[in-house]
Formats: C-alpha cells, structure tokens, sequence
C-alpha cells in the first residue's frame, strides 16, 4: 500500500454544471503519489469528467486542483504534464508506432538524442519493440492500447489518466493486459488515475477505488473494505451483488443452503437458476421481509453436486449469523 | 520545389489586377474589330498603358451602372448611345468637347454646352435572310417590314426581344417612329410569324446564317460580317426605313481623371479614327469623305428614319410596358 | 470561480472560428441583405416599399416563367434522378464491365460550360439538326423540351455523384435476410434498396432542382419562347440595366431554392439513424438478365454523352456549319481574339488559385465546425450559413458582388448611418473572382470535408493537448495528411467548376483578365459558334487532363498510404 506516501494531488470542492445539471458536485479527493485510484461508477457519474478536469481538458468549474499544494487550474494541460490514454486509444493513424511515441517525445521537447533510446525503453516496457514500424490499423486492439500506453508514459509523466482504457477490448485481452497495466505501473511507480466502470477491473488493479454515483463522490477506500464494508446499497450492489434484509448488506456468497430445515433456516422457492462456471447462481422467493423478497445464493459448483434446484423447488438456507438481526431470529426459531 | 510553383502562380495571379496608371476603356465594340482601331491608338500615344474590357451592350452597361458609385472604367468607347442617355440621366458621365468635336454631325453628338458624349458610328436595323433556306422553301425575299407578315413565313422569323436586348429596342422604336399607333397591330399580326423573340440583338442574324431561322430581324452589320464570313446571308434595309442606334464615346465622372482619357477620346473621333471604323460601319458620326463599304445602301443617311435618341430613351418604359401588354398571352 | 485556461490557443482558435465567420457573413450573407435592400429600393437607393415588387407583377411575365420554371426542374431533376439511379446502379451493384471507365464517362458533362450541350443540341435537333429531318415538321428542339433536356444533362453528373455515394456501401445482411425470404429482385430493389438510399435520393432531387432552377445557359440557347425565371433575371439586369426589379426576380428564384435546403435538412437528420449501423460492402452475385440489361443500358447512357461530346468536338472542327462542312483546325487559334479578350493561362492561374483557398477556407471551415468547441454561437452560424450557396444562382451572386464590393460607403438600412466599405479596394481584381467562385461553389466541398473529418476520432486533439502538442501541429501533423485525399478531391472540384462557371464571373471580370468561360457567350453571339465550341471543347479537355492528374495522384496517395488508410 501506498498510503504512507505524501500527498500529490488535491482535489478541492470541484463542481461543474452543464446547464442546469450537475456534472460534478463538490468532489474533495486526495492523491497520493506513487498510488493506482480507481474512479469507478455507472456511464453518466461525471468519473469522466474529473479524469477530464484533471487532465486540464474540461475549463470553467468551480473549484480547485492542487499539485504538490499549488493551484493547477490555469495550467494547459500539455503543461501539468500528465499523460493519458483513451477508451478509442486515439493513435494518430498516419503515424508508425514510433512516430506517435516520437511525436509525443518532440511536444515535450526532449533533446534529440534522448528521443531514440527513451522510445527503445517504452517499447519494451511495453513489449512492442518487434512492432516499432507498423502502424495502429496493422495492430490489434491489445497491442494498439499498449501504444497508447507507451506514448502516454514516454515522456516521464508526474500523473498517468486512463479513461476506460480497457473496455474496448475482448475479455481475454481485457484479463492479459490488466496484469501488464499493473505491472507497468509498479515498475515506473507513476501515480495513476483511472476511470472505469467495471468494479472488477477496478478491484483488481486498484490501491485504492472511489466510487461515484450522480455526479457525487460516495466511497473512498482500498478494495477490500469497499467489498466488505459499503457505506451504501448502491456501493454494496455496484460492487458484486448485494442482498438487502432488513437494512443489512449481504453477499450471495454468505447465503448458505442448507439441506433440511433447521433453527435459523428459513425456506424460499426457487425461482431462476444460472450456471455460472466455479459457481451457480440461485434466486430464490422467501417471506423473510415480505412476500415477495427476493434473495441471490451464490453456491460453489463442487456443494451440493447432488441437489438440482429446479425452478418452483422449496429450500432451506442460512442467513450469516452476525447479520441475522434480533427480528428475524425470533420468528424462526 | 512546392514554393516555386506557388509562388510563380501567384505572380501570375497578381498580374491580372490592374494598376493605377492603366487607362481602363469599357467597350461594346465587336472583338474581332478593335486590333485594328486600338494598333492606331497606340501609334499615336505609344506611352499611355490601357486596357479594354469588352463584352455584349448589356453587360457592359450593367457593369457600368453596378460601379456607379465607384468607378473602374475610365473612358466609354463605342457603347450604345441610349446607355449612355441613361448614365447622363443619372449624372455619371463628365463633360468634355474633344478635339475636332465640331466635325461630328449634329444628331450624332449631345447637345449639351459641354457635350457629355460624341458619336463614332452609327448602325441600323436590318433584315438578315437566308438565301439557300428560303429558296428551299421556294420563298421570296422580303423586303419590308409589312411583307414580314406574309403568313408563309409563319415560324421561321426571329426578332430580339426589345426587354431583353438594346438591338430589339431600336427595332420596336424604329416600327413605332414610322407605324405610330398602328405599331401594336402590326406587332400583334407579326408575333404570329415569330419562332423566338431572343434574349440577344445579333442571335436573329446568326439564327438565319445558319438557317436554324431563316429570317432574323437584327442589325445591318452582323449580317455584312456573317456574309463576309461566308454564310449564304442577304442583308435587307427595310423599305420603311431602318431603326438605328449611335455608338458614342465618353468620360465617366470619376474623383480622379487621368490625363490619358482625354487624349484617348480625342483619338477616338480622330480623322484616322473615323477612316478605320467607316471600313466596318456604313454610317460615322463625322462629315469627313469616306468610302462606301460593301453590302450597306449607296446612300445609308436617307434609310434612317428621323430618330431623337432623347426621345427614344425617354419613351423606353411606356414602350416596354406596351410591348408586355398587348403581346401577352 | 471560472477559469478560463491558456489564453493564447484559446484567443487563437475564436480568432480563427470568428473569422471563418466573418468570411461566410460577409461573402455569403451581406451580398444576399444588399440584395434585399436593392428591392426595396428606388435607383437613388430611397426606401420604397414593395414597389418593385408591384412592378414586376404587373409587367413582367411572371407567372408564365414561374410556371415554366417548376416544369422544367421538376421534369428535368425526374429524369435525371431515373437515368443517374440506373448508372449508379450498374456502377455498383452489377458485375458490368469496365466500371472505372463507365464512372468517368458519367462525369463529362460536370467538365463543360452549360453552353456546350445548348451548341451540341442545335447542331443535333435544331431546325438545321443531324437528326431533325427523321423528325416531322412540327418538331422543334427549342422550347420547354429543349430545356428539358439540356438540364438533365447538366445535373446529370451531379446526381449520379451522390446517388454512387448512397448506392455504394449499405448492409448486406438485408439483402441475406431478403434471399431467406425467397423475395425477387425486383421486390429488393423496391423494399430494400430504394428505402436505404431515401436520403441520397431527396438529396439528389433537391440539388437537380435548384441546379436546373437556377441555370440561364440552356434556356438561353434553347429556350426559343419558353421564359424562365432565370431568363426574366437575365432580361431584367442585362437587357434594361433595371437592378431594382432585377433584384425582385432573383429573390423569386431563391425562394424555392432555399425551401429545398430546409426540406433537404430535415430528411438529413431523418435519414442519420440509417447510417450508424456498419455498413457493410456488398457481395455481388451473378446474374444474367442483371448484367445484360444494365451492360446495355450503361452502354447506352455512354454513347449519349459521348455523342454530344464529339459533336461539339466536330462543331469546333467545322468550317462554316452547315453550309461548308471543311474541317479545319483554326478556330482554335485563340490568339487572334486575345485583344481585350480571353487568356487561356490566366483562366487556369484564377482557377487554381480558386482550388487553392477554396480547399484550405472550405477544409479548415468544416473542421473548426465539426472539430473545436469555442464560440458555439458562431459555429453554429457558419454552418447554416456554409449551407446558403448551394441555393444561389450564379447570376444572382455576381450582381449582388457588384452591388455590395463597388459601393465605397455602406448605408445601414433605414438609417442615414453611412460607414466606408473596407473591401471595395477588391473590386475590379482577380480576388474577387476567386473568392465568387469559393462561394458560389462552397456547399458540396463543405459536405466532403464534413464528413471525412466525421471519420476522424474526436479525441486525438484532446490527446494531442496532453502531449503538449498545439492544436495547429496536430491539424496540419494528423488531420491533414489523413483528409489528403478529400482534400484533392475538393481541389479538383473547385478547378473544374471555377474553370466552367459563367454566370457569376460574367460580371466580375477586370480588364486584366476575362475566363475563357465567359469568352464563349460572345463567340455565340457574333456567329463564331465554332470558335465557342472549340472555346467548350478546349475546357473539356484541360478539365479531363486536370482529372486524370487527379487520378494519378490519388493512385500514388493510395500506394503510400495502403499501410495505414483503412477508409
């Protein structure tokens, strides 16, 4: 963990409107220097937007970024010298794989002679120096993502952005180039800010995530305490899925099935069954709350091999005792 | 390599501007005729610059009338004097007698103090017919306007139409000097025989030299140039007389006169002038000895109808508005 | 608090996108107000009300030249729009041979002055016709049909062009699920392939109409006594020098030109739904009723245009048609008319010059349009206003252009304000013909230029911005080189158009320099119709030479960029 590091990028009472709707509302954000954050959020949150603000893209809001304590607002953004990667990866086509890192490299003025070797280094961190001649429509979409990687980090950025970098591409390549992206980022230790809204991938590469929901910053924290611990329903269901009894957060995969009933059991009648690979998903209809709650069971795919959980089947199952509440226990047993 | 074209390109581009000193002429005079004309010119004042721009009667006039408040040409040379009554009316053109201005005929020149323009030729209206196409049809020449109306000639006469084209004014007025109000009978008795009314004075005359229409109702020298040019043509003088237009010069009021336009409009009615434009024009507008030119009247003064240009001018409007109302369909 | 971030790219770029404007407001708008103005004015330039407009009514031949307009459009875009359909249909969906060829054939008539097919008419169906005496007597050429047929032929290029476009590329599932269905070919065409090219068609029909609407070349020559509205204009300003009404019949003739471009609008954003599925190309099977009857019909359509083509050609060859038949090569001897008259170089210099900023203005134009976001209000303006030209006759263009460009003072209407008019030091230069002929033809490359930077990511200069690169390195580094081909071929079309036009330069010529172009209408006129022939067939020819460096071009652009250009 990164935390014990100092503060690099501060994110004060930022606010933008388009129109009469808010963007951004009042988001106060610390950065540390050296970490991975995440943005993650439903399409719409605005974690765009404040990767756009960040990297000077987006004028006239209301509030302040600080670099290392001093206002960046009025700073172009070639200036704050931050690189960044797009969704559409945005290689100039016209370009070979090292005249876009080249280009990058002469927009920063660096001294001519550096330029060749700094390109042999990126390329390799990067794996792509059988690729230096070809242009992006001669690459795949992984490799043209890694491009786009390597002209961002080329010039020795203080901040890298990723916007949704990886959400164009298939899941395998998506899987692969995740562990590079980490990697990466480990071996040149650059701050890292990355849009997302797939709570996986942001689980994944993350140091810390922040969660937006409706323009509004909602949960700040490392991955696991915002897997275990949302400070919302929303958090608790963007992040995996969530069962809601009586206010308490519950995971699918703490839903036990329980073979006959029994104190602390309640029965529920299945009504969806979905095969899922290592686990299969269950809903189930139960009178726990009212009627008609609905309840997901997550159930490994080695228990319970004997059992078929045919839709309109009635079953048995645990709720996690410390979250049983006085209510509940009362009633069933 | 790409600089040098560029710039070679936009040297040549800036060559087509003019510059300040250029004498810039406007004129309606024939192309084919204004080398011969201009070469004297040039003889006489090797060192004045100039530049023609030369284009139909109405475009002319147009362009001059658009750069009213602002304008290019420097001198008028050979326009249609009805152009130039209406550029007088409406105070564009500057006075001035140019040298030997007592030589030219009275009827050719304005009668002004100072007069604002001076005549250099005069053309006429004319029959122009197709020999071969109307002996195909076993068709006689005609040889006045009434015979115009013999109805063997239905469809086959063309005529510029007098709103469209100055040429077709003169005809209309020239009917109506000799017609008075038996001009509109006339008119609606040969609309029967009329192909086309054309949107230009000289389109009747081509129409016939190539038989497209075999009888165009133009002016006398478009038909002598088309048969000069071979065309199997026969230019008719109306019994009744012919409808004709001056071609005049003058100078266009302007903050800034330049020398050279007065010297170039004392060279345009020159005596040597005057002997270069008698080889194309039957008629000048001064009284010096010229020679007869080939396939206009031994005498073209007396088939000339009595014609005041002012007047002309003047009942343009009334005419036209005429014109629109009884050949309306 | 606001920022408002690094001033300088900023103020930059609103300087570029307001004088970009400023460009269209006062070449496009200020000559289409002064026309206004002088409609509603006396000649000494008083306020009269709708009095003009009262005259015109009164004498002029209003309703029949109305009426006789409206037939000849709509006829002529009709049958342009069926014959276009057919070849662009043979060029792109059936196996026929020798497309390339066929393509080019299809493009001739965009190469030559309105004129050429008026001489070639005659010279075929005039009274004197190759062809008339196999006609009966009551036959004539000259008259609506005339018309008719001469338009169709000038827009015929035009609409071909845009229906190849919409024909081209389209999604083949369709066509697959159609087979499934066992449906006929006919049946395709009718449910399948007429609904996909909807907007291509309402395009192509707007464009044949106003093209058709607002040309005066044909109805000049052919017309015989049909008037049109573009005659009665013609009649007005170049027959009476009377402006004033002038002014009132060329309002009449944008009406229905600028109606077309609302309703053409709307289907445009109808019809965008249609294109954002992947097109897919479209794989040709074999047919054999298919590929004989569009062979022929092709074939056919070919052999028209080349046929009117030749007899042009054999008209500027002719000694004294139709009486001496001699060929002889003298008619194309310009020097002898260069006194005051035309110069074959000078006309090339004006119309690369005209291709030459034409493609930069037009070029840069549509991407600070579609590409920047500054001054949304004024972008928003020039692309409404990039939009006018395409409705606006040529003629009208011209007299507006004196009106406005040789008043030294400008009044502002109905005040006695009077402010000096800062470009009247154009008038009578070269630079106004250029910059006419940008306009009257600033539509179409506009549209080209539109949508090949659509295809274009929008990030790359928000990419670029991070990189520390300026948006200027970017545009000339990236957006540049990727539109080179556009951008050649916008160049081409301001070329041969500038190189063509007539009807707006007629009156904007200086003494220094008359285009060949409008050479020809005085060569018709004096009787040298060889001479205006050999004057259209030489245009032809430099047009064709133009194109096939274009072609040579675009072949060496495409072996260079085979690496990289997947569009």
């Amino acid at each position: 963990m990164m935390k014990a590091n100092k503060n690099l990028i501060q994110i004060e009472n930022v606010s933008k409107k388009y129109g009469n709707t808010f963007a951004l509302k009042n988001i106060n954000l610390e950065i540390f220097e050296g970490e991975f954050l995440c943005l993650l959020g439903p399409s719409g949150c605005g974690k765009s937007t404040l990767l756009r603000i960040l990297a000077g893209l987006e004028t006239n809001y209301d509030g302040k970024i600080l670099k290392n304590g001093k206002e960046i607002d009025a700073i172009e953004p070639g200036k704050r010298k931050f690189g960044m990667v797009f969704q559409s990866y945005s290689l100039f086509p016209n370009m070979s794989v090292e005249k876009n890192i080249e280009f990058a490299l002469k927009a920063f003025k660096y001294e001519k002679q550096k330029i060749n070797a700094k390109i042999e280094s990126v390329l390799e961190l990067t794996n792509l120096l059988e690729h230096r001649k070809k242009f992006p429509n001669q690459l795949s979409g992984g490799q043209q993502q890694r491009v786009a990687l390597a002209r961002a980090i080329a010039p020795e950025p203080t901040v890298l952005l990723l916007d949704e970098p990886l959400s164009a591409l298939d899941f395998k390549v998506r899987e692969e180039l995740r562990q590079q992206l980490k990697k990466i980022q480990r071996d040149i230790g650059v701050t890292t800010i990355m849009v997302t809204h797939d709570q996986e991938e942001a689980l994944s590469l993350a140091d810390r995530v922040a969660v937006m929901n409706h323009a509004e910053l909602v949960q700040i924290s490392t991955p696991e305490e915002i897997y275990r611990n949302p400070k919302s329903f929303f958090v608790a269901n963007f992040i995996g899925t969530m069962n809601n009894i009586y206010n308490k957060f519950i995971r699918p995969e703490d839903v036990k099935i329980s073979d006959k009933k029994g104190c602390n059991t309640h029965s529920g009648i299945v009504i969806s069954n979905e095969f899922r690979g290592f686990y299969r998903r269950i809903k189930l209809k139960s009178e726990i709350e009212n009627e008609k709650k609905e309840i997901i069971v997550d159930i490994p795919i080695f228990h319970h091999q004997d059992r078929s959980f045919n839709e309109g089947e009635s079953i048995h199952f645990n709720l996690p005792q410390e979250v049983v509440s006085e209510q509940i226990k009362e009633r069933i047993c | 390599m790409k600089k040098i074209v560029f710039f070679i390109m936009m040297l040549a581009f800036i060559s087509c501007s003019n510059d300040n000193q250029t004498l810039i002429i406007y004129t309606a005079l024939e192309n084919d005729i204004i080398p011969a004309y201009i070469d004297d010119f040039h003889k006489n004042y090797p060192e004045i610059k100039y530049k023609i721009v030369r284009d139909s009667t109405g475009i002319i006039a147009s362009k001059i009338l658009a750069e009213k408040d602002n304008p290019t040409a420097d001198v008028i040379w050979g326009l249609a004097a009805t152009s130039l009554i209406q550029f007088q009316e409406q105070e564009m053109l500057e006075g001035y007698a140019p040298k030997g201005i007592e030589k030219i005929k009275p009827q050719f020149k304005d009668n002004s103090a100072t007069p604002q323009w001076a005549g250099i030729d005069a053309w006429m209206t004319a029959i122009v017919v197709n020999t071969i196409e109307l002996e195909k049809r076993a068709l006689p020449t005609p040889s006045s306007y009434q015979d115009l109306l013999d109805p063997r000639y239905k469809g086959l006469i063309t005529m510029p139409h007098p709103a469209s084209s100055g040429t077709g004014y003169l005809i209309l007025y020239g009917i109506f000097s000799t017609m008075g109000e038996n001009t509109w009978e006339y008119l609606k008795e040969l609309d029967k025989n009329i192909a086309e009314y054309t949107h230009s004075g000289s389109k009747p005359a081509t129409s016939a030299g190539t038989g497209e229409y075999p009888i165009g109702i133009s002016f006398g020298f478009r038909g002598v140039s088309l048969k000069k040019m071979g065309m199997p043509v026969e230019v008719i003088f109306p019994q009744e007389g012919s409808g004709w237009e001056l071609e005049a010069n003058a100078l266009i009021k302007k903050a800034e006169i330049k020398e050279s336009a007065y010297k170039f409009l004392d060279w345009a009615i020159s005596d040597s002038a005057m002997q270069l434009y008698s080889k194309n024009y039957a008629i000048i507008a001064s009284d010096i000895q010229v020679e007869n030119v080939e396939g206009f009247p031994v005498d073209p003064l007396a088939q000339m109808l009595n014609i005041d240009l002012k007047e002309s001018a003047g009942a343009k409007t009334t005419l036209l508005s005429n014109w629109n109302s009884v050949l309306k369909k | 608090m606001l920022k408002s971030n690094f001033s300088l790219q900023k103020t930059f770029l609103s300087l570029m996108i307001l004088s970009m404007f400023l460009f269209l407001f006062i070449f496009i708008a200020i000559p289409i107000i002064k026309l206004l103005l002088t409609s509603l004015s006396d000649p000494q330039g008083s306020f009269v009300g709708f009095e003009n407009f009262k005259e015109y009514f009164r004498q002029g031949e209003f309703r029949t030249s109305l009426v006789n307009s409206l037939i000849v459009s709509f006829s002529s875009s009709i049958i342009s729009i069926t014959l276009a359909l057919g070849f662009a249909f043979a060029t792109t969906r059936t196996n026929i041979k020798f497309k390339a060829v066929l393509k080019s054939i299809a493009m001739i008539p965009l190469f030559a002055p309105t004129m050429l097919y008026g001489i070639s008419l005659i010279y075929l169906f005039g009274n004197q016709g190759i062809f008339t005496k196999f006609f009966s007597d009551s036959f004539s050429i000259y008259g609506l049909w005339g018309i008719i047929i001469a338009e169709s032929f000038y827009i015929f290029p035009h609409l071909f062009l845009i229906l190849y476009v919409s024909l081209r590329s389209y999604d083949s599932s369709l066509y697959e699920a159609a087979d499934m269905m066992n449906a006929r070919g006919m049946k395709k065409f009718i449910k399948i392939t007429l609904p996909s090219i909807k907007y291509g068609l309402i395009t192509a029909f707007f464009v044949g109409f106003t093209l058709s609407l607002t040309d005066f070349g044909a109805p000049k020559i052919i017309g015989g006594r049909t008037n049109v509205l573009a005659t009665e204009v013609s009649k007005y300003i170049l027959g009476q020098q009377n402006f004033q009404i002038g002014a009132v019949a060329s309002l009449f003739l944008l009406i229905p030109a600028g109606l077309s471009f609302f309703i053409e609008n709307l289907a445009s954003k109808r019809q965008k739904a249609f294109y954002s599925h992947g097109s897919k190309n479209f794989e040709l099977r074999k047919n054999k009723f298919r590929f004989v009857f569009f062979t022929i019909f092709a074939v056919f359509i070919s052999v028209i245009i080349i046929g009117f083509l030749s007899v042009s050609i054999f008209a500027s060859v002719t000694t004294l048609w139709p009486y001496n038949l001699k060929l002889t090569l003298s008619n194309y001897d310009f020097s002898r008319f260069n006194m005051g008259g035309f110069n074959v170089w000078k006309t090339i210099i004006v119309a690369l010059v005209s291709a030459f900023f034409g493609s930069i203005i037009c070029f840069t134009n549509a991407y600070l349009i579609q590409k920047e976001k500054a001054l949304l209000p004024f972008q928003k303006a020039s692309r409404l206003l990039s939009m006018i030209p395409m409705a606006l006759p040529g003629l009208v263009l011209g007299i507006s252009y004196i009106l406005f460009f040789n008043s030294p003072t400008l009044s502002i209407p109905f005040t006695n304000i009077k402010i000096p008019n800062a470009l009247a030091f154009l008038y009578g230069t070269p630079v106004i013909i250029v910059i006419a002929n940008i306009v009257h033809f600033y539509s179409v490359p506009y549209l080209t230029s539109t949508s090949a930077l659509k295809k274009i990511d929008s990030n790359f200069q928000a990419a670029a911005q991070t990189m520390n690169a300026s948006k200027l390195t970017v545009f000339f580094k990236v957006f540049i080189p990727i539109s080179l081909p556009s951008l050649l071929e916008i160049f081409v079309y301001f070329f041969t158009n500038s190189m063509v036009t007539i009807s707006a330069v007629i009156f904007l010529y200086t003494a220094n320099f008359k285009p060949m172009s409008v050479a020809i209408i005085g060569m018709e006129e004096s009787g040298n119709i060889a001479v205006a022939a050999a004057l259209s067939v030489s245009i032809v020819f430099i047009n064709i030479f133009a194109r096939l460096i274009y072609i040579g071009l675009t072949r060496l652009l495409n072996i260079k960029r085979k690496k990289w250009d997947k569009f």
